[in-house]
Formats: C-alpha cells, sequence, structure tokens
C-alpha cells in the first residue's frame, strides 16, 4: 500500500543562514550570497564572484558541533551540519529508529598537493605516494560518499545508505529516491538532500575550461540574472542542506511539525550532449511530465515552479520551451509564477536541489513565492512570469522544484501544503 | 507470496560483463568452474609500485575493445570505467536479445553504479604535477595558470570527474531517455542501483531498465587507504588471494564493468525474451559496530518479504573480501545465518578477477549458477577457517538450484542480500 509522505525537518548551511528560518527569511527579502572572491592565493582568476560559505560564521554557528566532526571535505562539513540541523528540527536526534540516509555529492575535492607525492626523479610512484601518506590532507582521505557514511554513523542509520551522483540533480535525485522508497513501504523515515562545494582552485579551474561560470565582471554582484538578456553562466557557490522525509502515520504518531507534503517524483535523460542541454528543454519537459503523473495530478494543478533557472545562455530559454510545453493546455504556463533562487545563493551544483526543495515546500506552506533577483531586461525567448526582484504573495495549491544536470540528467519533485483534512491517495 | 508468479516481477534478461580476464559472462563461469584466477602482475603506464604487485587489470585488447563499443563522438568524454560499461550493456542487450531501436526511448531507464574516483587521479593531472616537482615546490596560483593558459589539464576533467559519467555516457550511446539514478559507492551503490530500476520496472516508469556496474581501484589514494588497512595482500606475503582460508592475508584490487537489463517478467515473456533469472528481492543494512546478525538480518528481512525461509535457498555466494578481520566477521555472519544447521553450500567469485569495486560479480556468478545448476569451488580454499560453514571447495558442486542468495558486504559496514531465483516460466 502506498504511503503518504511529509516533510518534517528541515537544514540549510549557506552564505544566507545556518538555519532555514534565516534561508527562508533572506530569500523572501531579496537578498543575495554573491560576493567578490576569487579562488585561493590567486589574484587573477577569471571568475571573480561567488557565493562562499562565511568560515567564521559556520564556526560561530555551529561551535560545540563542528569541532568534532572527522578531517573530511569541506562540502562535507557543511552537509553534516545541514543533516544535524534538519535532524534536530524534526526532533529525532538520539530517536532510537530505522532512519535512511541520501546524500546527493559532486566532484571530489582534490588536493594538488597530494598528488605531489605521487612524484619521484623516475615518474610517479604508488610506493612513494603510500611512504609520504602520513603527509596527506586528511580531509581528503574519505571516498566520495564519504558524507553519506558519517551522516549515516552519526545517526546510527540502519536502513539504505544511498550517494547520488547525477551532476546538478543529485540533491533532487537523492530527495526523490527518498520519497519512492517511503511511499512504497520499505521505509518510515530518511534523511535526504546534498552538499557540494566547486570553489577549490582545481574544481572551479575545470568547470571554467568548460566556459560555465560567468566571468562578467560588469555587472558586479548582480551578474548572476537568471532569464536575464545579459545573464552569462552561474555563478559557482557552496552549500549543505537536508531535509527529513517520514510517512505521514509515522509522523503523525509522533506529533511531528509536518512542513508540507511529497506528491510526485519524476526523473529523465536528456540523450542529447553532454555538455549542452537539449535546446526545447526535451528532457527537462518529461521530467515535469513523469513528476505529474507520479504525483497522479493535472498541470493546471502547479501554481508556482522553482526553476533549474541557472542564468546560463543555454539552460533558461530551454527550461521555459520546456514549462510552456508541458503546461501549454490551457495556456496555463501564462498563470504560473516562476522563480529561480540561484539568483540569490547562486549554484550550489550537486547539491542545488536541497534548498531549492526546501525554498518551494515553504512558499507551498507559505504561500508567497520568492523572488528571481536581477532580472531586469528579461530575454525575449523567456517570457514567463519569474517573479523578478520582489517576492509575491499567492495561493499554492501545488508547488514543482527542477534540478537538470551536465550530461542530461533531470529530476522534478512535486510538493504541496499539509492539509490534515486532506484524503489525496497516491494513484500509484 | 512469492513473488515468481507476480506479473510485476522483475527479470534479468540480459548480462553482460568485461571483467579481468572475462569478456562475457561464459568466461567468468569457464573460469570459476576451474578456479583460473585473472590477477596479474600490477602494472599502469604512469604509475610504478613494488608494494602492489597484484591487480586485477582490464587488459589492453578488452580496453581496445570497450573504446570500439563508445560511438566516435562521445569517446573524449568517457573515463575508461565508462568504456568498460558501454561495452559490457552493448553485450547485455545482445544476450538479451533486444534491440532498444524497438523500445519508446523515454521507457528506458538508466542506472548506474560507480566506484569512487573514477577519473580525477594522479594521472589527470600529470603535466601540471611534473612542472611543478621539477621546481621542486607547490605554486598553486602557477599550477592553476598553467591549467588555464596553456590548457595543460584535459578541458574535459569535469564531465569526466563527475561521477554520473557513466549514466551521461550510457543515456547518449543508447538513445534512453527515461527514468534514471547514478550512485557512487561500493557495494551499496550496486544494491542502490539495482533497487531504483527495480522501482521503476515496477511503477510502470520504464519498460526496460539497463542497470551498469563500474569501477576501478587503480587509484593511489583508494589503493592507499585499503593498503593502510591492511585490507590487500602485498609483496612478501602470500601474494594469493585466498578468501575464507586459515592462511589468507588480504585481497587483489581489481576493475571491470558489469551489466544487467533488466525487465519486469510480464514483458519478457509477451517478448518471448532469455530469462536468466528472476529478482526475488533485496535488501540491506548498515552495522558500525561488529555484528555477526548483519547477514541474518538482511536475509530475514529479505526472505520475509516474500514470504520464504531459508529453506528455499539452495546456494549462497558470500563475498570475500579476504583479509583476516574482514574473513573473520564473515565467517562468523555466516555461522550464525546457519546456526541451525542448514546445509547450504557456500562459495565466493572474489579471487577470480579480484575485488571490482561498484561491480556485483558474486551476483553475476550466481546467475550463471542457476543456468548450469553447478556451484564452483571458491579458488585457493585449501583450508578452510571455520568448519561450520559448507563451503564449496578443492571441487564443483552439482545440484539442483532453484534459488541462490548473494551476499554482500563492504568496508563501511554496508551489508546487503540479494535473492535471484530460477525463472517460474521458460521464455
Amino acid at each position: 500500500m502506498s504511503q503518504r509522505v511529509v516533510v518534517t525537518g528541515l537544514g540549510v548551511v549557506g552564505r544566507l543562514g545556518f538555519h532555514w528560518r534565516d534561508f527562508w527569511k533572506a530569500l523572501l527579502a531579496g537578498e543575495s550570497a554573491v560576493v567578490p572572491w576569487q579562488p585561493g592565493a590567486i589574484s587573477d582568476f577569471p571568475v571573480r564572484y561567488a557565493a562562499p560559505v562565511d568560515d567564521a560564521a559556520f564556526t560561530a554557528a555551529f561551535a560545540g558541533l563542528v569541532e568534532s566532526l572527522p578531517p573530511m571535505e569541506r562540502r562535507s562539513r557543511f552537509g553534516a551540519m545541514a543533516a544535524y540541523a534538519a535532524m534536530h528540527d524534526a526532533g529525532l536526534i538520539d530517536k532510537d529508529l530505522r532512519l535512511g540516509v541520501a546524500v546527493g555529492s559532486g566532484i571530489p575535492e582534490r588536493d594538488t598537493a597530494d598528488m605531489l607525492l605521487a612524484m619521484t626523479d623516475a615518474g610517479p610512484s604508488w610506493d612513494a605516494f603510500y611512504a609520504r601518506r602520513a603527509q596527506l590532507n586528511p580531509a581528503l582521505r574519505g571516498g566520495n560518499d564519504q558524507l553519506a557514511a558519517v551522516i549515516a554513523r552519526q545517526f546510527k542509520a540502519r536502513g539504505p545508505v544511498q550517494n547520488f551522483s547525477t551532476a546538478c540533480a543529485g540533491a533532487a535525485h537523492a530527495i526523490g529516491s527518498s520519497f519512492r522508497m517511503i511511499r512504497n513501504g520499505e521505509i518510515n523515515c530518511m534523511i535526504a538532500g546534498g552538499a557540494d562545494s566547486v570553489l577549490s582552485p582545481m574544481t572551479i579551474t575545470g568547470l571554467h575550461l568548460l566556459g560555465a561560470p560567468s566571468v562578467n565582471e560588469d555587472l558586479g554582484d548582480k551578474l548572476c540574472r537568471p532569464f536575464d538578456e545579459a545573464r552569462s553562466g552561474f555563478i559557482a557557490a557552496e552549500g549543505g542542506a537536508f531535509v527529513v522525509l517520514e510517512s505521514l502515520d509515522h509522523a503523525r504518531t509522533r506529533n511531528a511539525t509536518i512542513y508540507g507534503e511529497v506528491l510526485g517524483f519524476g526523473s529523465s535523460m536528456d540523450a542529447y550532449r553532454v555538455t549542452a542541454p537539449h535546446p526545447e528543454g526535451r528532457g527537462a519537459a518529461q521530467s515535469m511530465e513523469n513528476a505529474l503523473r507520479d504525483a497522479g495530478i493535472a498541470p493546471g494543478d502547479i501554481d508556482y515552479i522553482n526553476a533549474h533557472g541557472t542564468s546560463t545562455p543555454l539552460n533558461d530559454p530551454a527550461e521555459t520551451m520546456a514549462i510552456k510545453h508541458v503546461f501549454a493546455a490551457g495556456d496555463h504556463y501564462r498563470k504560473l509564477a516562476v522563480s529561480a533562487t540561484k539568483s540569490q545563493i547562486g549554484h550550489w551544483i550537486a547539491a542545488a536541489g536541497a534548498p531549492e526543495f526546501i525554498a518551494t515546500l515553504l512558499a507551498a506552506r507559505d504561500g508567497i513565492a520568492p523572488p528571481t533577483l536581477n532580472l531586469e531586461n528579461p530575454d525575449p525567448a523567456c517570457d514567463l512570469d519569474y517573479v523578478p526582484l520582489q517576492a509575491r504573495p499567492m495561493k499554492i495549491g501545488a508547488a514543482l522544484s527542477n534540478s537538470f544536470g551536465f550530461g542530461g540528467l533531470n529530476a522534478s519533485l512535486i510538493v504541496k501544503p499539509y492539509i490534515k483534512e486532506d484524503a489525496h491517495e497516491y494513484h500509484g | 507470496m512469492n513473488t515468481m508468479d507476480n506479473c510485476t516481477s522483475v527479470v534479468i534478461t540480459g548480462a553482460g560483463c568485461l571483467l579481468p580476464g572475462c569478456d562475457s559472462p561464459a568466461e567468468l563461469w569457464q573460469r570459476a568452474l576451474e578456479q583460473r584466477c585473472a590477477t596479474v602482475p600490477y602494472a599502469d603506464d604512469m604509475v610504478r609500485s613494488e608494494l602492489i604487485t597484484r591487480f586485477g587489470h582490464i587488459n589492453t585488447q578488452q580496453s581496445a575493445a570497450a573504446l570500439d563499443a563508445v560511438p566516435f563522438k562521445l569517446r573524449r568524454y568517457a573515463t575508461a570505467a565508462s568504456q568498460w560499461g558501454i561495452k559490457a550493456t552493448k553485450d547485455a542487450l545482445v544476450s538479451a536479445n533486444l534491440e532498444l531501436a524497438s523500445v519508446d526511448a523515454e521507457r528506458v531507464g538508466v542506472f548506474t553504479a560507480q566506484a569512487d574516483y573514477c577519473y580525477p587521479a594522479v594521472q589527470s593531472f600529470m603535466t601540471g604535477i611534473r612542472q611543478q616537482y621539477e621546481q621542486g615546490e607547490l605554486d598553486i596560483p602557477g599550477l592553476t595558470h598553467e591549467f588555464l593558459n596553456a590548457r595543460g589539464m584535459d578541458s574535459f576533467l569535469s564531465i569526466k570527474g563527475l561521477s554520473n559519467n557513466m549514466l551521461a555516457i550510457a543515456s547518449l550511446a543508447f538513445g534512453s531517455r527515461g527514468d534514471c539514478g547514478a550512485y557512487v559507492q561500493n557495494a551499496s551503490a550496486t544494491l542502490a542501483a539495482l533497487r531504483s530500476a527495480m522501482i521503476s520496472l515496477k511503477r510502470g516508469d520504464s519498460d526496460v531498465a539497463l542497470v551498469i556496474f563500474t569501477g576501478s581501484y587503480n587509484e593511489a589514494l583508494t589503493l592507499a587507504e585499503l593498503f593502510q588497512a591492511q585490507q590487500l595482500t602485498s609483496a612478501g606475503a602470500s601474494n594469493e588471494f585466498r578468501p575464507f582460508d586459515q592462511a589468507r592475508d588480504g585481497g587483489i584490487a581489481g576493475e571491470g564493468a558489469i551489466a544487467f537489463v533488466l525487465e519486469t517478467a510480464a514483458r519478457a515473456r509477451a517478448r518471448s525474451a532469455p530469462v536468466l533469472a528472476t529478482i526475488d528481492g533485496i535488501s540491506n543494512t548498515t552495522r558500525f559496530e561488529r555484528d555477526p546478525s548483519a547477514y541474518r538480518r538482511c536475509t530475514d528481512r529479505l526472505l520475509q518479504s516474500i514470504g520464504l525461509d531459508l529453506d528455499s535457498v539452495d546456494a549462497i555466494v558470500a563475498r570475500g573480501l579476504g583479509s583476516k578481520d574482514d574473513d573473520e566477521q564473515e565467517i562468523q555472519q555466516l555461522e550464525h545465518l546457519l546456526v541451525d544447521g542448514q546445509a547450504i553450500p557456500v562459495t565466493c567469485a572474489s579471487p577470480i578477477t579480484g575485488l571490482v569495486p561498484a561491480c556485483p560479480v558474486d551476483l553475476l556468478l550466481a546467475l550463471q549458477m542457476l543456468q548450469h545448476q553447478q556451484i564452483p569451488a571458491i579458488a585457493n580454499l585449501t583450508r578452510p577457517a571455520s568448519t561450520r560453514v559448507p563451503w564449496v571447495y578443492r571441487q564443483p558442486h552439482t545440484k539442483a538450484i532453484a534459488r541462490v542468495l548473494s551476499l554482500g558486504r563492504c568496508y563501511s559496514g554496508f551489508h546487503s542480500a540479494v535473492s535471484l531465483s530460477l525463472p517460474s516460466f521458460i521464455g
């Protein structure tokens, strides 16, 4: 029998705050996390703006907790604290339950100094690397799934522990997969989300060589402008965000606070190009259609979309076309509010789907759509209502969050406000 | 309820592999029967070692065949591991007698499991690292400029480093636009990919699911961690991979890829597909402390979910990591599982190929056991470390096999159980 799935805990760690309330308040106030930035000690790197976590504020916010973390990658530190915050918010710290963990993670951090340890006069040698292992950066010794393992250990999770890597759709896949497992009755409670940072010199260099981040300095900290004519690339960012998902019965039994209900999840592949989305958003449209079918609702039931909205030349018009295709019946796309949270927080890459899912959930709960910042001159190819510049109160019956990744990997999640008397039943 | 007769049960209709010494499941089977290990002296174009002496390598000919299997325009984006995965998947489709063109592209799901660090290894940064080494000191800004200005770094490194490389390349190579998932871990990634594929098929989100597993331990950081933890055998030791043997002293790492084609039993029946096995169910648990009951917990949960008990299992494929401690724990778990004296023969695939990360070699062997109604002996096992487990050693064991339990565990405390059975109909 299908279980209804609800969200009972939220945790966010990013430049806009270390508690979901601060994060949400900043989004609604139109604040931006984008600041002048250069990687490491490099003063003339072409990418000059990013949305980094404020390290001092992070350490202060989690004083007493962050010190106990084992050495781990930067992104994993953010993720571990975000997961803790979500579990704390859900009232599940030190509770004995069969918990599952699902994490979206991205490119592993590599330390060039570690690579250097492999070199000898005769060329690279594994034995030299091994002999010098004590010099390895201990924070980078863990595997790509280190965060999933740390969270599982921290909360003694006995259920499935999964580490997703679908690029920028990773966290959305983690949340979607968790939703499916709970709905199927395989488990009652999952903590799901993601953490990422692409701000190390080597990683940002790789992304820059692909031409992905914006290098337009003329717009200053307003260069993250999804759907705007002057957009020129994404803004690299970092952070961690997690949600606690439970079956409704499990949440009710323990009188948990419920933020909203997950209705559906869809995923798809573009099968078009490794480096570019399908120009008409074919895979994106299919992902949204799959989520709608999964939720058992009609396109007309959606009032708000939290777009992938990367501020790249290719994504934004393709996503617009996809939305127009999916919501064509009755010209419903004209009635939709669509906004891009990346305009405020930048691109959290593999983790991006998690803070955006939280924004979507809170938008539905509170009846207010967060804005798309810096949208001053919409691209003619981007002709939807993108909630420019200011948040907008509105009735939201159901909302959809999109996440699309490199390689053409797409994920869409649908949520609605939780209504106690709701008799909605899944069609699965 | 026996899910074999459930029309939404999931069956394996095709299998392919590119494993050390094995270009096909049939070759794996032959090696297993003959107890012929495929591990060879460690060799790497870029990295030398006298400590890591043996490895389960994909050889040059296999790599060339894998590269040929990848569409030309995708080759520069695909890691070696992804190339192996494409080759294995193509072979699995042939084995399934399935032309993907006959399936709606939006109904073909792809679910992948990859091992850690499939690309950003020492080799990837070689140009810059050599320069840095010759300079005698590390200069990150200088190195970054070298990469930026001289393009000394593969400009597709980020794409290759994104651990969804296998999924992205597979979706493009096969034109698949359906449901998807990509997992990066070791044994738990294999189970997650299988689980997602089964859910997708059972819910009707996909008609066909390609499940692709690929990975390599040939990466300095990963090898160092395993070696340091005494999980790999080394020069001066026996230099043989002897899981469950009293003389075991560590495993041998390896690399490779496996692919399965999954469909619902109803669809397989409708197209008269060659059904290799039914996946009865899967289960897993994570134990952070030593827990002799871990296998028992997984198995009980799995068998209860399909209304069966341990008596319905005819053979077990165990993991066999080969280190003193890991095998001791696994032996305790097997003894606990078989505590009521069930004489279920136990075998193991790992010494044949070496430990291949994120690849369920044990599941592939289980599939072959169902097809051939035989249980191969565990290679290199001469003096079992426990007399309470009915190991198959020295000689293969022939018996009627309707159901095989494949048990998995990895270094992180993850434990799993997958049950495969003969299909209840012949396609």
